[in-house]
């Protein structure tokens, strides 16, 4: 394994490692632009020259091999002084409009700029104009004077979704990223060129303008999207999400997200269910829960636990659907068990996955499998037979897209004898209006349920609690509390904490810590999902990523 | 209406794909058959050829914008390259230039009303031993040098040319 001396520190890395990564391993974060960890090396923005002794020339260190002995300066007087002229070059025809550009905060080019060059131009002649507000798709606007050719963007696509959509067009300083003539941008992770462009050039539709980078929070969390569980940055700005990021995982998710996970913020925002009701009455939380006693109390003496019943969900915590369990189990003593949640839907090969939910495998974690939980199409069966009477129904999503059988189960639910509804919205969620449409299949904005209820619980979104969701491929993923409940909500294992208590079972938890120790803490080892144990470094970049430079954002 | 190479063009197209490791190396002079045989680079041109040479389109696309010799536009039938690069320059390129001008009534970078003549300005074209000079390409697919130029020259080529201009295509009508 070669040695290399970097800045006069010795290092020994694997064969092939590059110099910045090697100098990245050492904590030194090498200047660069066109250089993206998870893309080819085109090595032509040259930023990131560093001074390799014996080598009369500065080399460009993201494509430069380390070989045995070799020494290297990253922070020498000729390196600063290359990286000075290098910006003053890429700044030539840069209209430098930070003031009005989204990026600003978070932009490479302002930060080496302010690091390295720091002065006026020294240009005397009129810069070149390239195009200002160029849509290459739906969802990604270009900014040709912004751009600094460093092709990012044209690699995502030829490398990652391998859909090929963008390219350089004509040359020089005339050069633009364009699509082919009549082609859009139009790919199902098209944002992410948005994430990866170092500079201001490509705005995403949904966030230009909309806030200052510096104002907002980020909170880490994980897509809701579908089971995969993109961890994603989830920037908020007031108790407002205003977007989200895909935050890296190699396990999970690498440095990518999908465009309609990213637009499922939106459901943290629209169309809550605000209140507790009970009836047609807005209520508070005392009073909604007296009403679910006396109720409930009522039901639970007229009908056999076999007339009880709960659906789950899959869009819910661990930490919620613990609490579920056992007031399955203590407060309502039925094992009368279905599954919710939102109807499949599209997929790739890429992320995307068909189930909707976030954590059916947290279901399956937390009640010991899914033999316990029946399907959706047995609760209206069940129902329309007569046999249960008592529903108690987390979210309001129906998992099915066939009509009729929506239509059966609405029908069924005016039936009961008693409905109670713990849900975050009012309509059936209701993905963004303006996005492609076919995400999830069936989005009826339909607030029958919340009508039918006889008591309506409000409950929180992932981005108002801390939680656990388990992916499609069982890893335990941990996701924080970015603010407060909005509304009146509260999460769910918080209410059903309320209502086991007021029910005269102690079922609450002072602290979320005592509920995780009890969910985690004493399972079989084997029945856990296979990385709960160190959950808490899965939800940041794994260790080895300090070997690798930090992509620029 | 789909594009589809001519018998000939497509016996070019088979050799010139065959002397290279892969399309996409074979790319730009396909496009220059492509070109001779189509009269300019249009956008279906280009579609052509990227499903044809099985490359993308954009890769097509980036490289056809990246050559000025690729004609994205259509020229005249007689399109007049005229370089004013330095040797050329000290020897009288710019007055040629303004000569052909006047001549054909257009300037440099237009096209005459009829598609009969272009003329572009262009950069070196390795001929500064016998400067001032010029390129002729015309829509038949020949490519000719006119070499130490002054204005007798000048006219005489052009007298020639205008005698030839009926059997010459015009480009716009080429695909
Ligand atoms: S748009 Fe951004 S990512 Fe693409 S080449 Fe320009 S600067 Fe790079
Ligand atoms: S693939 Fe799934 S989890 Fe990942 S961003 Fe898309 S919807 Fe969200
Ligand atoms: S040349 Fe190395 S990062 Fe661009
Ligand atoms: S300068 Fe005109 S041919 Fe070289």
């Amino acid at each position: 394994m070669p040695k290399v001396t970097i800045n006069n520190e010795e290092i020994e890395v694997d064969d092939g490692t590059t110099v910045m990564e090697a100098a990245a391993q050492l904590g030194y974060d090498i200047p660069h632009f066109c250089y993206h960890p998870a893309l080819s090396i085109p090595a032509n923005c040259r930023m990131c020259l560093v001074e390799v002794e014996d080598n009369p020339d500065l080399q460009p260190s993201c494509h430069m091999p380390v070989n045995d002995g070799m020494e290297v300066h990253t922070e020498s007087e000729r390196v600063v002084k290359a990286r000075k002229s290098v910006l003053e070059f890429i700044l030539v025809n840069h209209p430098v409009d930070c003031p009005i550009c989204d990026q600003a905060g978070e932009c490479k080019l302002q930060d080496y700029y302010m690091a390295y060059d720091a002065q006026e131009s020294r240009l005397r002649t009129e810069k070149v104009d390239g195009v200002k507000v160029y849509p290459l798709g739906p969802e990604v606007v270009y900014d040709g004077e912004r751009c600094i050719l460093c092709t990012r963007c044209v690699r995502f696509c030829e490398e990652i979704t391998e859909t090929d959509e963008l390219t350089t067009a004509q040359r020089g300083d005339h050069t633009e990223i364009r699509t082919f003539p009549g082609q859009e941008l139009d790919n199902n992770y098209s944002m992410c060129t948005v994430d990866i462009c170092p500079v201001g050039a490509l705005t995403a539709r949904d966030f230009r303008f909309k806030c200052r980078v510096w104002l907002m929070n980020t909170t880490d969390s994980v897509c809701t999207g579908c089971s995969q569980g993109c961890n994603i940055h989830l920037d908020h700005f007031r108790n407002e999400v205003q977007r989200y990021r895909p935050r890296y995982n190699p396990d999970v998710n690498d440095y990518w997200m999908c465009d309609p996970g990213r637009y499922t913020y939106k459901e943290v925002h629209q169309d809550r269910l605000e209140d507790p009701m009970v009836g047609d009455n807005v209520v508070n939380w005392h009073a909604a829960t007296q009403a679910y006693v006396s109720t409930m109390d009522e039901a639970l003496d007229t009908f056999e636990p076999s007339e009880r019943a709960m659906v789950l969900s899959p869009q819910v915590s661990c930490e919620g659907l613990h609490q579920a369990r056992r007031f399955a189990d203590e407060v309502l003593e039925t094992d009368r068990l279905y599954m919710g949640g939102k109807p499949g839907g599209e997929s790739d090969d890429l992320l995307m996955n068909a189930d909707k939910n976030p954590n059916r495998r947290g279901i399956e974690y937390v009640f010991g499998g899914l033999e316990a939980v029946d399907s959706f199409e047995s609760l209206v069966d069940a129902m329309e037979a007569g046999e249960i009477r008592v529903l108690h129904m987390m979210n309001k999503h129906i998992p099915t897209t066939d009509d009729a059988l929506r239509a059966r189960f609405v029908d069924a639910v005016a039936d009961l004898d008693l409905f109670v509804l713990q849900a975050m919205h009012r309509g059936e969620m209701v993905f963004p209006p303006d996005h492609r449409g076919d995400f999830p299949a069936a989005d009826l904005d339909d607030p029958t349920l919340v009508e039918l209820a006889d008591i309506a619980l409000p409950s929180s979104s992932h981005a108002e609690q801390d939680g656990t969701f388990v992916n499609e491929d069982g890893i335990a993923q941990p996701f924080s509390q970015s603010f407060k409940p909005l509304y009146n909500s509260q999460p769910d294992w918080q209410i059903f904490g309320r209502l086991g208590d007021e029910m005269g079972h102690s079922l609450s938890y002072r602290r979320l810590a005592d509920l995780r120790e009890e969910m985690f803490g004493d399972a079989e080892d084997d029945a856990k999902p296979k990385t709960l144990d160190d959950k808490q470094s899965k939800s940041r970049a794994p260790a080895d990523a300090a070997t690798q430079p930090t992509p620029a954002e | 209406m789909a594009l589809q190479f001519s018998t000939e063009a497509e016996d070019q197209f088979q050799t010139i794909v065959s002397r290279y490791p892969n399309n996409l190396a074979a790319l730009l002079p396909v496009l220059m058959l492509a070109q001779e045989e189509f009269g300019w680079i249009s956008v279906e041109v280009m579609d052509y050829i990227a499903e044809r040479l099985d490359v993308s389109k954009s890769q097509v696309f980036s490289t056809a914008t990246f050559y000025t010799m690729l004609n994205k536009q259509p020229v005249g039938k007689c399109h007049i390259q005229v370089c004013t690069t330095f040797s050329c320059a000290l020897a009288g390129g710019y007055e040629m230039l303004e000569y052909l001008e006047e001549a054909l009534g257009i300037q440099a970078g237009e096209t005459d009303p009829e598609h009969n003549f272009t003329i572009s300005e262009v950069e070196c074209l390795a001929s500064c031993g016998t400067a001032p000079m010029f390129q002729l390409t015309t829509s038949d697919g020949e490519i000719e040098y006119f070499e130490d130029l002054d204005p007798d020259r000048v006219d005489e080529i052009l007298e020639d040319l205008n005698d030839r201009l009926d059997e010459l295509p015009d480009p716009r009508d080429m695909h």
